[in-house]
């Protein structure tokens, strides 16, 4: 049973209709805009003439009208633009359906123009039959909700940004990329070289950012005209995707990459492209590739004559030996105990092996009090009891990263983006290596592998414009013939495998490089990663990351930990709303692990 | 007495713009998001008529709600009591003229003349855990002059555990001066035979304070309370700032929840339920101190 607008989204088709005249001469009698009434007679007559006469009003076929002016190329004489509504038996509406954009004559010197599906959202229509009853409050009320109208129409519209239209035989991509450490100047770049090589095909890739992307873009996707792609991690995109709203890249990634004959889809490292893969259909494409390991400055390791550990206990004995010499062995970001999820979920592979995380991946009931699981929280618990620096749990990731980098703590777990987040403040002579989270003793995982996945996702909403140029775009960005600019110009890992060539990044990110050799196994690079955080968004804000913190500052025992994880999990299986999608089971026996 | 037309387009046009703002920004918004908190939606897809299941879920949830409530319970009477107690006090000196009144004044006011967002940032340097921590290195001093308190330095003040406790000194501090202004001016007003009486009679000052000075301020008084009250209720910055923007059930207040539950998780019908408690308690927080302190006014 849907609600009315969806009935009514059925029903219809919608249309941006512009009314013009052949002639410079003649013009349309009625320019004044009242409802439906604006709409001139012969119109009126050829959409509704064939309705059976038992509809009642004076247009039942018209659901909903607005009008606003254009600038038409195409017809210069263009005088009026008209969103309509169309009931599905009215005959323009067939119309539409054939027909991407058609001309329509109506009599000798009027003829408008079609283009279906300008209307996104039915039940937000500026048009409501209702709004005339008004006009019995008298005018200062007509005038005050005109002028209330008229403000917020055009803070509303003034303070978003609009797609460009396309003009003459130019097709526009607008490509809205966050701007976050690593900039948009690569990326307009790229599009500018795209631009330049379709130059011919009369198509320009509009690319613009800002850091508070998403605020801009989300009230775009309700108004029904989103960018073209979007790169944004912030916006609910299970949602989108369970809504409709975004469109898969499957076509895509089968056709062949820029720069290689192979099909783009075989190239991406594999599990990048898991994060947003719903039953086989990928709707989004990783821009970069994220490793978790722990970061150290080898210059300060080779003077006090630490060397990196393999193991946990050579890890324990390591911190220990940090400590005694008076510096803090670890750093945390503790405003933000998320940041030690990714350390909770590589233990939990070292731990527990790829199997545990198939079955956390897989919602299991009773997953984090498993033995294996109580084991990595221990670890982590132990670990931040014995070794964070004092005060961490209250600084932020920016402040202990600089009691980092300042050599006040001699480590600090974090994610392939360090380098690119603390450039400015990394003194020369710091040379940041990283090594992968350490094996545990007994553990049933490869302690090879590590917590790696796709990061910076491009999505294509549904309703924006020019889905080939987007997916085509997009395809051209990540590619083997970018990827090695990319790493120079923002020091960024592609997700496109070995793209991104060891001469092209720094020394921090040819760690990161060698620990992902390292971690190839039987030619298959060893990674994991848990999908929970980006699929569950309450279970992560409301339950895993104050169970992380209470964890972390010892208030909960491993076992309490493990239950408000468990219990957080059996809410998300009561509750209804909430779309848990298959996702690609990792195979333990395929990474040497035992099953 | 019949109006002219003059005079009816006159008021028209004069309350307009009033009429508008309110309108438009005030009673359609307050509507809608009355509406929302009946309906689940993620402000995608289609909304969902649900009745009252967003209220139940505040209440029989995991509980994060009553928590926030909690926190803005205790702010409300700790920091609000505090402020309280604190500003009648400054007001009193001051209006007894003490040696630098001037200057005190300036000073106690002066959290109010800088936005929100930086006092919530000041505060986080001032208990900063690296070298910056002002609070940090005063305890520490202590610590090795004193031997006192004997802690665990750098204490982690914003820390998660703590952040709500460490609210109440900046609130103290920023709110204190205004509400000490508000009540120095109405002590102002009170004529000084009344003192110049109650001193013959060999009243002492805290006599005075209690039978003079605090019945005449009392109408002040119960507008400071409703303010108070109201502001801590919707306190959002200091929590939202002082967390780094992300909030967790350890320290969210009612707006924070109520912006975290619509702008990240996408729940706009439980964000919208905790918006309209939010609004009924306030109502009610007003309507009952004001009934409760409904007196004449005394005219002097």
């Amino acid at each position: 049973m849907g609600t009315r607008a969806q009935v009514l989204h059925d029903r219809i088709t919608t249309a941006c209709i512009s009314i013009g005249k052949e002639s410079q001469h003649t013009w349309i009698a009625n320019t004044e805009i009242r409802g439906i009434r604006a709409v001139p007679r012969y119109v009126q007559q050829e959409i509704c003439a064939p309705l059976p006469a038992t509809h009642e009003g004076p247009n039942p076929a018209l659901l909903s009208l607005n009008s606003q002016r254009v600038q038409d190329d195409r017809a210069p004489y263009v005088e009026k633009t008209f969103n309509l509504m169309l009931r599905h038996d009215c005959p323009l509406s067939r119309t539409l359906a054939r027909r991407d954009y058609s001309r329509v004559l109506i009599s000798g010197e009027f003829y408008f123009y079609c283009r279906p599906g300008r209307l996104a959202w039915p039940s937000r229509s500026l048009y409501n039959p209702r709004v005339s009853k008004l006009r019995k409050l008298g005018w200062p009320a007509a005038a005050a909700f005109a002028l209330a109208g008229a403000t917020a129409f055009t803070t509303w519209d003034g303070a978003l940004r609009a797609a460009r239209p396309d003009s003459g035989t130019t097709r526009r991509l607008e490509a809205a990329i966050f701007e976050g450490g690593y900039g948009i100047n690569w990326h307009q770049k790229i599009a500018a070289q795209y631009t330049r090589a379709h130059e011919d095909d009369g198509i320009v890739v509009d690319l613009w950012g800002e850091p508070r992307l998403a605020e801009k873009v989300k009230p775009r996707i309700l108004r029904g005209d989103p960018p073209g792609i979007v790169l944004e991690s912030r916006l609910p995109f299970w949602l989108m995707i369970s809504t409709g709203k975004l469109l898969p890249f499957d076509d895509e990634l089968a056709k062949p990459a820029y720069g290689s004959d192979r099909p783009w889809r075989e190239l991406f490292i594999p599990g990048t492209l898991d994060a947003y893969t719903s039953d086989g259909s990928v709707y989004a494409i990783p821009t970069s590739f994220g490793a978790w390991g722990c970061w150290y400055d080898a210059r300060q390791f080779r003077e006090h004559g630490w060397s990196v550990p393999k193991t946990w206990p050579e890890f324990e004995a390591l911190c220990d030996q940090i400590q005694a010499e008076g510096i803090a062995p670890l750093a945390f970001q503790g405003k933000y105990p998320y940041y030690s999820w990714f350390t909770y979920v590589s233990l939990l592979q070292r731990c527990g092996g790829l199997s545990l995380i198939n079955r956390v991946n897989g919602l299991e009931p009773g997953v984090f009090s498993e033995p294996d699981a109580l084991r990595a929280a221990r670890l982590l618990q132990e670990m931040a009891a014995k070794y964070f620096q004092k005060g961490a749990m209250a600084m932020t990731h920016t402040e202990s990263q600089l009691q980092f980098v300042n050599n006040k703590a001699a480590m600090i777990f974090c994610g392939v983006w360090l380098e690119n987040e603390q450039k400015d403040t990394i003194p020369p002579g710091f040379e940041l290596r990283c090594f992968n989270v350490p094996a545990v003793e007994g553990g049933k995982g490869n302690p090879q592998m590590f917590n790696g996945l796709g990061m910076e996702f491009i999505f294509m909403p549904a309703e924006g414009q020019h889905s080939d140029i987007a997916a085509d775009f997009t395809r051209y960005l990540v590619s083997p013939l970018n990827a090695p600019d990319m790493g120079e110009s923002i020091g960024v890992i592609s997700p496109i495998r070995g793209g991104t060539p060891r001469s092209a990044v720094s020394p921090a990110l040819q760690s990161v490089l060698d620990m992902m050799d390292e971690a190839s196994i039987n030619g298959a690079p060893g990674i994991f990663s848990c999908r929970l955080d980006t699929l569950l968004l309450e279970w992560h804000q409301q339950v895993m990351v104050p169970a992380l913190g209470a964890l972390l500052e010892g208030s909960i025992t491993p076992e309490e930990f493990g239950k408000r994880m468990d219990d957080g999990i059996t809410r998300v299986h009561a509750n209804p709303d909430i779309i848990i999608p298959n996702f690609t089971q990792y195979d333990p026996a395929a990474f040497g692990e035992a099953t | 007495m019949k109006r002219t037309r003059e005079q009816t387009i006159f008021i028209v046009l004069f309350l307009a713009p009033a009429f508008l703002l309110f309108t438009g920004f005030v009673a359609i918004p307050g509507v809608r998001a009355l509406l929302y908190s009946l309906q689940k939606w993620d402000g995608l897809s289609t909304p969902e008529w649900v009745g009252l299941a967003n209220f139940r879920e505040l209440f029989t949830d995991d509980g994060v709600f009553l928590l926030a409530l909690e926190h803005n319970a205790f702010l409300t009477l700790v920091a609000g009591s505090m402020v309280l107690s604190l500003s009648l006090f400054f007001a009193a000196v001051l209006h007894r003229r003490v040696r630098g009144a001037t200057v005190f004044r300036v000073a106690f006011f002066f959290p109010n003349v800088i936005a929100s967002v930086a006092i919530a940032l000041l505060w986080v340097l001032l208990y900063s855990t690296t070298d910056f921590g002002v609070v940090n290195g005063a305890l520490r001093w202590m610590e090795t002059t004193l031997g006192w308190p004997d802690i665990d330095l750098p204490f982690p003040f914003t820390g998660k555990q703590y952040l709500i406790y460490s609210i109440v000194p900046m609130l103290v501090w920023t709110m204190t001066g205004f509400y000490m202004v508000l009540f120095l001016a109405a002590m102002e007003g009170i004529p000084e035979t009344f003192y110049e009486v109650a001193e013959l009679e060999g009243a002492s000052p805290l006599s005075q304070f209690w039978h003079v000075t605090l019945p005449l301020i009392r109408e002040v008084l119960v507008v400071g309370i409703v303010f108070l009250a109201i502001t801590s209720l919707k306190l959002f910055e200091p929590v939202w700032i002082m967390d780094n923007e992300w909030p967790s059930r350890d320290t969210h207040v009612m707006a924070t929840l109520l912006y975290q539950k619509v702008f990240s998780e996408y729940n706009v019908g439980y964000g919208s339920a905790v918006a309209v408690l939010l609004f009924v308690l306030v109502f009610f927080a007003t309507l009952v101190t004001l009934r409760l302190s409904r007196r004449e006014a005394l005219e002097y």
